[in-house]
């Protein structure tokens, strides 16, 4: 019979929603007969419940629902502000004028093996993109005195490394900069 | 419609709903500002849901939403034609910027410590509340508050998994570790969380 330790494991799966079920009936059995991991399932999952927030509200519903109209305006107006948005308003004006002048009309191609270097892509400015992966990965919150409980190292996790157990093969070159 | 097509700029028309994120990412970044829209309009609920927690009003979380949106896709136009053959899915690159926003809210507001940062804080009511509600209210306050101060990643996975209701798989994706290692985290969080919460309460 598998002990509270084996256990603890298969029961934050259960307290996560993501007990396999071919295992449930054995975490069953042993909370059965355990009041020691009955009260510590109980009290993960109210901590989660604690922690987790409630459901949006109808009035905050209204509010969010805005959102898609206000982004797309934003939208335009980055658009139009920044360099990549006047490029984008030169380019677009140059490429009708050379039309308008040869008079070609060229289909668009399904496949995009036509496809010109986006607008935005050609005329933003080359930031390196590590520097974006950097920013992306980074944790602002890091240094803020916020990290009472510091990165502990997690035994038997190790965040660079793909378990090849897993299946996952994460080609992503960029993700090596963290 | 598959990933490879382009998605055509159809000037006073509506962009397909049924067009992949990536078409839509392209034309948007073509400027097709309905294109962008059906993107927001189809990961808003995701979004607000991840950023809510670090927002001080539903105005706020809209708002940080919005810059969500727009941020993601400054940064993929930058780095758009270097890595579209090895770029994440779109979704993935939304979640991150959505952590990594949602966290420089958090620093800039500098309210952490006091918690005044509750997207939970109801509109005052006439009615009194109960002792039992009131003490309720105030467990939850510190159990959300001691949630972000948890370790890093275990601070990550565990909002994206209780606010986004992310499986693991895809919050491994948008962190660049592996299905195992967020589910390790994910239990380290809830473990110290649940001792936090038990030893203050």
């Amino acid at each position: 019979m598998a002990t509270c330790d084996q256990l603890e494991s298969a029961i934050l799966d259960r307290a996560a929603g993501t007990l396999p079920a071919d295992e449930a009936a054995a975490v069953q059995a042993h909370l059965d007969g355990c009041p020691r991991c009955r009260a510590w399932l109980a009290s993960c999952e109210e901590a989660v419940r604690l922690a987790a927030l409630r459901e949006p509200s109808e009035a905050e519903l209204r509010i969010f629902a805005h959102l898609p109209s206000r982004a797309r305006a934003a939208f335009r107006e980055q658009a139009q502000r920044s360099p990549w948005g006047r490029a984008l308003v030169a380019f677009t004006l140059g490429a009708a004028a050379l039309a308008a002048v040869l008079l070609v009309v060229t289909p668009l191609r399904g496949d995009g093996s036509h496809r010109s270097a986006a607008p935005f892509a050609a005329a933003v400015e080359d930031q390196d993109a590590s520097e974006l992966v950097a920013w992306a990965l980074s944790d602002p919150l890091e240094g803020q005195g916020l990290d009472e409980f510091t990165d502990e190292a997690v035994e038997g996790v190790d965040d660079e490394a793909v378990d090849p157990g897993d299946g996952s093969e994460l080609d992503l070159e960029w993700e090596q900069t963290e | 419609m598959n990933a490879g097509q382009r998605l055509s700029v159809i000037p006073g028309g509506e962009a397909p709903r049924s067009a992949p994120d990536e078409a839509l990412w392209e034309a948007a970044l073509d400027g097709d500002d309905r294109a962008f829209g059906e993107l927001v309009a189809r990961h808003q609920a995701l979004v607000v849901k991840l950023v809510r927690r670090y927002a001080r009003t539903p105005e706020d979380a809209r708002d940080l939403a919005q810059q969500v949106f727009l941020r993601a896709m400054d940064g993929w136009s930058r780095s758009w034609m270097r890595f579209r053959r090895r770029q994440i899915p779109f979704r993935a690159w939304l979640i991150r910027v959505a952590v990594n926003l949602g966290k420089n809210h958090l620093r800039q507001a500098a309210r952490w410590a006091l918690e005044p940062l509750d997207p939970e804080v109801e509109p005052a009511s006439t009615r009194p509340l109960a002792v039992e509600a009131l003490e309720e209210a105030e467990k939850a306050r510190m159990a959300r508050a001691l949630a972000l101060q948890l370790p890093r990643r275990q601070r990550e996975v565990l909002t994206l998994r209780i606010d986004g209701g992310l499986a693991f798989e895809e919050i491994a994706v948008a962190l660049g570790i592996t299905a195992n290692n967020a589910k390790v985290h994910y239990h380290h969080a809830v473990r110290k969380l649940a001792a936090l919460v038990a030893k203050e309460g």
